[in-house]
């Protein structure tokens, strides 16, 4: 089966992360969330409203809580033995926020970095605002 | 209005964060030409580092970490978190994408400019705004065929 995260309470860790910014949420997110900005705010990316990923919220915090959050960062995640990833594939943004092999019309975020011996846990890159920068100077 | 920064010596970018930092020398045939912290580099007609604007074409690649001349070697780095100034006619919107001006300021999206960044965090008065830029990633483009 291909790869989709279980995204639980605990069940991410920031291992690290880069140019640390301080966002104030408008929903509660997460550790290891991607989040977007609507209506001037910061929530979680998910389809159903349209936010772009740019950031990666640092830990679990309510909607109105003021947190850092990291465009670059080294995310581990839980899986299922059924649902693992692979070393090198390409990561996408479920609909929901979840981490998942890549999709049709889903954002890529990153990649695989590395895979617990397990098969339990993975290790990816996530650099959320890359594939939206996508024009040269002409 | 959109979203222009205000580039001048006397509205001076605040570099506030960087990864992938190395030391690059600008180019010294244009000793005049002056390179503020947090512009955009890219490569000149003469190999050499210089401000990214269109009139000579250069792509943009680094982020300067500190002002200088034709001639200086000054810190670069690849991704950079900057302030910039606004007026609040032309202020920033949180999550807007920017690109680079023909002239080397940061702005909103426009035809033929490059992408650089994101806009991710306005300031209260809306006179500044932070940028997270990372300008060299619009041009790796091409994947293993």
């Amino acid at each position: 089966m291909p790869f989709a995260e279980t995204r639980a309470t605990g069940s991410r860790r920031i291992i690290n992360g880069v140019l640390p910014v301080i966002v104030t949420l408008s929903e509660a997110v997460q550790c290891g969330d991607v989040l977007g900005v609507t209506g001037g705010t910061w929530v979680r990316s998910a389809h159903t409203t349209g936010e772009q990923p740019l950031l990666v919220a640092s830990v679990d915090a309510p909607s109105g809580d003021i947190i850092k959050a990291f465009p670059l960062c080294i995310v581990e995640v839980t899986t299922t033995a059924a649902n693992k990833s692979t070393v090198g594939e390409i990561v996408a943004l479920s609909d929901t926020g979840n981490y998942q092999a890549a999709g049709t019309g889903l954002p890529d975020i990153g990649f695989t970095a590395s895979i617990g011996g397990d098969n339990l846990t993975a290790v990816m890159v996530i650099f959320p605002m890359a594939t939206q920068m996508d024009t040269a100077r002409t | 209005m959109a979203f222009v920064e205000t580039r001048s010596a006397a509205a001076a970018r605040t570099v506030l964060d960087a990864v992938g930092v190395c030391r690059v020398a600008l180019c010294a045939t244009s000793t005049t030409n002056v390179v503020y912290a947090g512009d955009s580099l890219g490569i000149d007609t003469n190999s050499e580092w210089d401000l990214s604007a269109h009139a000579s074409g250069e792509q943009p690649l680094l982020v300067a970490l500190e002002s200088g001349v034709g001639g200086d070697t000054i810190s670069a780095a690849l991704m950079a978190l900057i302030e910039v100034t606004t007026t609040s006619t032309n202020v920033a919107t949180l999550g807007e994408e920017v690109a680079l001006k023909d002239t080397g300021e940061y702005q909103a999206t426009g035809a033929g400019l490059p992408d650089v960044g994101f806009v991710v965090s306005v300031g209260s008065d809306s006179l500044s705004a932070i940028l997270c830029i990372c300008p060299s990633f619009p041009q790796l483009t091409t994947a293993r065929a």
